[in-house]
């Protein structure tokens, strides 16, 4: 009964997601027709010519919807396929079957739309001129702000966009539904919320939740995409398979992909700084123009997180951000690692970068003098605990030996011309809790078979982030079994009901929570059962590598063995369990309370190199010093750490998310669309783990790691401009990220873009 | 036709211009081989493709003797000759057509899973790293990095890396894969150089399966028995497909039955995929010449010194494995990167007829071909069969009339060189430089790129060409800014004359583009970055010159 490692399978090319699971023989392949404007009213779809391609060709439209034409979990703004009107470049407006997957495409774009054009806006501060927002703006004010900039020494305010981010999950979207026995709908997705999905196809098909089943097996890969935006690919499937009985695969090109789906959110914004003649940051104010595309998706929360991280890892005494969701005519921008957070981030140190310009001032000197510190109040009302801002930023100047790392990127500027160095600090402090407060709760089933090997299913979604493993580690530690007889199953709707997505770096904590009180539920059962078996009191079991152990010393009593005389003793060797994070409250009257179980903390410093005459930059190094609890897995999380800080370098100079200003993805290939790939990564990155410490409220004092080193990465764009000023002194900043060759080309030559 | 796949033979039933990729999942069955873009930007499709193929051409003395003892039957050359060496390389399975595998060994990441144990060191040091977290992309990582132990002559990091420039991970942020590229290293730097003792030796370690080696023994006997098609079998309806690292991007589901005629394939030129000398004046490559094999050709190496420093700047090793010589020029886009360097070492090309006789050809200067936005001199019934690389015979007696002393044919070489700056001059040494602007420095379309060279001769700066790629809509060669430095002095000359010198022909090249704004960059960025390579390429070339102290970006 030794399982295998999920890897094995990978890398062996046996692991099966959406697209290689084997098709029943009737199954039917779906295509979609996806709009071709910003917004537009249609007149009539003819389906004609598209029907003339084969017999087994079926159209779908709106009006085929059997119940709501609703997928909107937050607000309802989102139809399955749109009646009247499209909102976006890139909308499905019909849906095509046909016997293979090559007919289906070719069929829908057989279809004849008659169409006519509608103004759209694509910019979120137009948008907000116009007052078009998705829900009202939110507002968190603390101390008051324009007293504190009256007492400043200095004072600074200016702009700062963020691009959007495209996931590039490798494995498309995709779904497969099947109709079963009276009715029932079975849907396999590739989603990081099942739940989602299972309430997505009910609320279209207009069938209660009972009758539709949902499976995620494994997925190549989410980030934050498969969460929401999930749910129309697989209400398109489970329509396919209602209307024609027969199963249907919904599998998108990447090009679809790309022009259909959403992404990480644009924001454009604006910010005021102060501080006093020391460098003590006094007030900051930051009013935030989130570009939220067609629909509201999951834009209140990511604003939530944005206005709940807007001082980055600093202490700030007063201030006042303002956060508008701006309804554009572009995809619904969505979940994307990091959440809202990296575009807060980016603001507050672009702020602090110019008020350390304005001070003439070492941006770290200004860095450290303000970092949170232990029992700090945050502006919203929760006291900032185990604070590890200082400790990080310290250590991780000390990894790399900063002044004189600074000496020698000085030596090195003074004698090259064509080329100079830059380095950057960038510490985080990221809070771990989804910011919906009833989204932070799991539960697990856990089943002991008699043969002593024990299954377990949970909400936690596999998408890459190695999640099982860790849920496998807990497992085995509590009932004290190798890891190897623990399988950890995929999820479906039948094993855990309503879950969360698994998403906000959250999966092992809530997951692993609740399949934590799953097991001492057996455990507990069991314990009584060799309690009996061996004369003593419970209290005197424990279970270790399999064997029983009592009173400290290991008996004869093996695992197998127990679990066959609990069996035979009718004793129940399955439970479910269930886990809701304490401590959580949040008022939004008042913008206070405890929204977070914790922060994550670390520091990451980059050193980039700038070719001055091809006005490009490489990445020379990065050091990354990381607090991530005591890990469940330290190989896991350094592939958390790693592959979050890619994808924030990539953000940062990289990926390039263009839309024209008629509403079109202009970069809507991987040809055109680019993200990290091996050397773009530094030639040498070092990543430090900070000791561990006490954390209750995760599985074994362990922390979440999924989201909070992608922030790192936002540090490169400061190295950059450390080197751009070496190389230019009276270059105009512009805090414009992606910062691609072609904006460094524009600094050096003072163009504007 | 037949493909050995993995470990048994298959006969497809696909048409030939069927992608592998689709032949592979859905007429096979096997999935482990992963469509990620289509379009060979993801690298999650790769698969090994195994062959017997003639000794690459070797030095330039030996093409020279083999040109002089060439008979007229050119399809045959190396028959009999024993210089059969054995090839596995990566290549992306979205753009290669089925055709393209007959008679070869495709392995799929199935097949290297059925080494002894199940488990190939590779896909083990990427288990002891934690290297695959979601796994789409790690089958097609496993297979690179298979074919560069199987491939490569350098089998060191460097190596390693080159080998996966064209497989994406959006997990990992590379680092396991880094880690667990360094244990193959470590645990490979004992391998032959010799291919047919490596592949043994890769069969015994369980990085290859078996059915290698029983695959060389049969190609090995089959190779002398194949019948090339007759050239009878060309006909000017039929679209000729080269590598089809282009064609499948903009066609990636193609109708079913569609069947090209591969360049491969068309015997009757075998030389299509050949690097030959044609006296002592020209190289004449191959219009199906792959570009990895371009860059690893010891003739062009040694006529083009130092541009196998450039290989990696175009795509990917994945897509340089596919891409020919010809289809990078016969698309015409105007920022193939190829084409950029071709243009600037003042290449020909050689367009044969498909309706007419085998010597029915003509040829024209490379610059002249280029007519429109992705529209060429070609005729309908033509195709591009070979490229001509002018040949660097420092002291040959070669003259600048620009007669074409070949076959008899309708030879076109009437005015496309300006003013003089004929292909005559051939003494001296070539200095050539490539450069190129993109967002990313792997595997990226560029949004800028130029390639100059000129031949010193004595002290003086002759035959300069400068192209420029992306700032028209045909790649350009920039005649006046080539033209400013035309028999310049060069040698001797103060770091202040050639920054001046420089100045002018940077001034010029901006004033000779013409670019427009794309989702790749603005006009304004282009036009500036032309001037900026113009530098980039004075800086290679007068770096030891002192002239980095001199240029002003």
């Amino acid at each position: 009964m030794k399982t295998i490692d999920e890897s094995l399978g990978h890398l062996r090319g046996e692991t099966r997601y959406i697209d290689d699971l084997p098709e029943p023989k009737d199954c039917l392949h779906a295509a979609v027709r996806l709009s071709e404007s910003a917004r537009g009213r249609i007149r009539s779809i003819d389906t004609s010519s598209a029907l003339a391609l084969g017999s087994s060709v079926i159209v779908l439209k709106a009006g085929d919807v059997p119940g709501e034409n609703q997928i909107g979990f937050t607000k309802a703004d989102e139809p399955v396929l749109p009646e009247k009107e499209w909102e976006y470049w890139g909308q499905p407006i019909a849906l095509v079957l046909a016997e293979t997957r090559q007919l289906a495409r070719k069929a829908a774009a057989a279809l004849v739309i008659d169409w006519e054009e509608l103004p759209a806006r694509t910019d979120p501060r137009a948008a907000a001129a116009a007052g078009d927002f998705i829900l009202p703006s939110r507002t968190i004010v603390w101390g008051d702000a324009e007293k504190a900039f009256e007492d400043c020494a200095f004072v600074v305010s200016g702009r700062a966009d963020s691009g959007g981010q495209e996931h590039v999950y490798l494995e498309t979207q995709g779904a497969y539904a099947e109709l079963r026995d009276n009715g029932t709908l079975f849907v396999i997705s590739s989603t990081q919320s099942p739940t989602g999905i299972q309430r997505a196809v009910a609320q279209s098909q207009g069938l209660p939740m009972n009758k539709v089943e949902v499976e995620a097996h494994r997925l190549g890969g989410a980030f934050g995409g498969k969460e929401d935006q999930a749910a129309l690919w697989a209400s398109l499937a489970a329509l396919g398979a209602r209307v024609s009985k027969r199963p249907v695969k919904l599998y998108l090109d990447r090009k679809t992909d790309l022009r259909a789906t959403g992404k990480r959110h644009p924001y454009s914004s604006d910010f005021k700084i102060g501080a006093d003649k020391e460098g003590h940051i006094l007030a900051f104010k930051a009013e935030y123009f989130q570009n939220s595309g067609f629909s509201c998706d999951l834009s209140p929360a990511i604003l939530a997180r944005t206005l709940l991280h807007a001082t980055g890892a600093y202490r700030v005494p007063n201030g006042k951000v303002v956060g508008h969701m701006c309804r554009t005519n572009l995809p619904s921008f969505t979940a994307f690692r990091g959440f809202g957070a990296p575009q807060a981030f980016f603001v507050f140190e672009a702020a602090l970068d110019a008020l350390a310009q304005a001070m003439d001032l070492p941006r770290e000197k200004l860095q450290r003098k303000n970092l949170y510190r232990e029992g700090d109040p945050s502006y919203y009302g929760m006291p900032m605990k185990s604070v590890r801002a200082e400790e990080s930023f310290d250590r991780v100047m000390d990894l790399v030996g900063w002044d004189k790392l600074k000496a020698e990127i000085d030596d090195f500027n003074t004698s090259h011309r064509l080329e100079k160095k830059g380095a950057a600090l960038l510490p985080v402090s990221f809070g771990i809790s989804f910011t919906k407060l009833p989204m932070n709760q799991a539960g697990a089933l856990i089943h002991v078979y008699q043969d002593g090997s024990v299954l377990v299913s949970t909400g936690a979604i596999e998408m890459g982030q190695q999640v099982s493993r860790k849920i496998g580690v807990i497992v085995a530690r509590i009932l004290g079994i190798p890891l190897e007889w623990i399988r950890v199953e995929r999820t479906s709707t039948l094993t855990v009901a309503n879950t969360v997505p698994t998403a906000a770096s959250t999966g092992s904590d809530l997951n692993g929570m609740a399949a934590k009180a799953a097991c001492e539920e057996i455990l507990g059962r069991l314990k009584a059962k060799a309690a009996e078996s061996l004369s003593c009191k419970a209290e005197a079991i424990t279970i270790d590598q399999g064997k029983v152990v009592k009173n400290g010393r290991t008996t004869a009593l093996e695992w197998k063995e127990l679990v066959e005389e609990a069996h035979t003793a009718r004793i129940d060797l399955s439970a479910h369990g269930f886990y809701a994070t304490p401590g959580l409250f949040y008022d939004m009257k008042t913008e206070r309370g405890t929204p977070f179980a914790y922060h994550v903390y670390g520091t990451a410093c980059i050193v980039v190199r700038l070719d001055v005459l091809r006005a490009r930059c490489k990445l020379e190094a990065a050091y990354i010093v990381h607090d991530s609890g005591n890990s469940l897995d330290q190989k896991v999380d350094l592939g958390q750490i790693e592959g979050a800080f890619a994808q924030g370098l990539g953000w940062t100079l990289l990926e390039d998310l263009r839309f024209g200003a008629d509403g079109r993805l202009l970069s809507d290939s991987l040809s055109t669309y680019k993200l990290p790939d091996i050397s773009f990564m530094p030639e040498k990155l070092v990543v430090d783990i900070l000791p561990g410490r006490d954390n209750p409220v995760a599985p074994f004092n362990s922390k979440a790691v999924g989201e909070p080193p992608l922030q790192y990465g936002i540090a490169a764009y400061f190295a950059l401009l450390q080197a751009l000023r070496a190389a230019k002194p009276e270059g105009e900043t512009r805090y414009d990220i992606p910062f691609i060759p072609e904006k460094i080309e524009a600094f050096l030559k003072g163009r504007a873009l | 036709m037949k493909v050995l796949v993995n470990n048994a033979w298959v006969s497809p039933k696909s048409s030939n211009g069927m992608p592998a990729l689709d032949f592979i999942r859905l007429e096979l069955g096997l999935k482990g081989t992963k469509e990620g873009c289509r379009e060979g930007d993801c690298g999650a499709c790769a698969v090994l493709l195994g062959e017997l193929v003639p000794a690459s051409s070797g030095s330039w003395a030996q093409i020279d003797e083999r040109d002089r003892r060439r008979n007229s039957d050119a399809t045959v050359v190396d028959k009999g000759r024993g210089e059969l060496v054995p090839r596995y390389r990566a290549v992306p399975s979205c753009l290669l057509a089925l055709g393209d595998l007959a008679g070869k060994h495709l392995i799929t990441i199935e097949g290297l899973a059925s080494v002894p144990g199940g488990l190939s060191p590779v896909m083990k040091a990427f288990l002891e790293e934690n290297a695959s977290q979601c796994g789409f992309c790690s089958p097609g990582f496993i297979i690179s990095l298979s074919a560069w132990l199987a491939e490569s002559d350098n089998l060191d990091m460097a190596g390693a890396l080159k080998a996966v420039d064209g497989n994406l991970c959006r997990c990992t942020g590379y680092g396991a894969i880094r880690r667990a590229a360094e244990r193959l290293v470590k645990e490979f730097a004992d391998l032959p150089h010799d291919r047919m003792t490596r592949l043994q030796r890769l069969v015994e370690r369980a990085v290859l399966p078996a059915s290698v080696l029983s695959y060389l023994d049969y190609a090995g006997t089959q190779f002398k028995e194949e019948k090339k098609p007759a050239h009878e079998s060309l006909t000017a309806t039929k679209a000729i497909l080269g590598g089809g690292t282009d064609f499948y991007v903009r066609n990636p589901e193609p109708e079913e039955g569609f069947s090209p005629l591969l360049l491969s394939t068309v015997g009757a030129y075998s030389g299509i995929t050949r690097v030959d000398a044609e006296g002592r004046s020209w190289l004449r490559l191959g219009a199906g010449l792959r570009i990895t094999d371009f860059f690893a050709s010891q003739a062009v190496r040694e006529n083009v010194p130092g541009i196998e420093k450039f290989e990696t700047q175009f795509a990917s090793t994945l897509v340089r494995n596919l891409a020919t010589l010809g289809g990078n020029i016969v698309n015409a886009s105007p920022v193939a990167d190829m084409t950029a360097m071709l243009l600037g070492l003042g290449a020909w090309v050689e367009l044969r007829s498909l309706s007419e006789t085998e010597r029915g050809f003509r040829r024209q200067s490379l610059d002249s071909f280029f007519i429109g936005y992705k529209q060429t001199a070609l005729k309908s019934d033509e195709f591009v069969a070979a490229i001509l690389l002018p040949a660097s015979n420092e002291g040959s007696d070669f003259s600048g009339s620009g007669a074409y002393d070949g076959e008899q044919g309708g030879v076109s070489l009437s005015g496309h060189f300006e003013g003089g700056i004929g292909f005559g001059a051939r003494g001296g040494k070539l200095f050539f430089s490539f450069e190129k602007a993109a967002k990313r420095d792997k595997l990226d379309i560029a949004a800028v790129n130029t390639a100059m060279s000129f031949r010193m001769d004595d002290a003086f700066a002759r035959s300069v060409r400068i192209s420029a790629g992306g700032v028209a809509e045909i790649p350009l060669l920039l005649s006046k800014a080539a033209m400013a430095m035309e028999g310049s002095q060069i040698k001797g000359a103060k770091p202040k004359d050639l920054a001046k010198l420089c100045q002018t022909v940077k001034n010029l090249a901006e004033e000779e583009v013409r670019p427009i704004d794309d989702v790749r960059g603005s006009a304004a960025y282009r036009r500036s970055m032309i001037g900026r390579l113009v530098q980039a390429h004075f800086l290679r070339f007068f770096a030891r010159e002192g002239i980095a102290e001199e240029l002003e970006p």
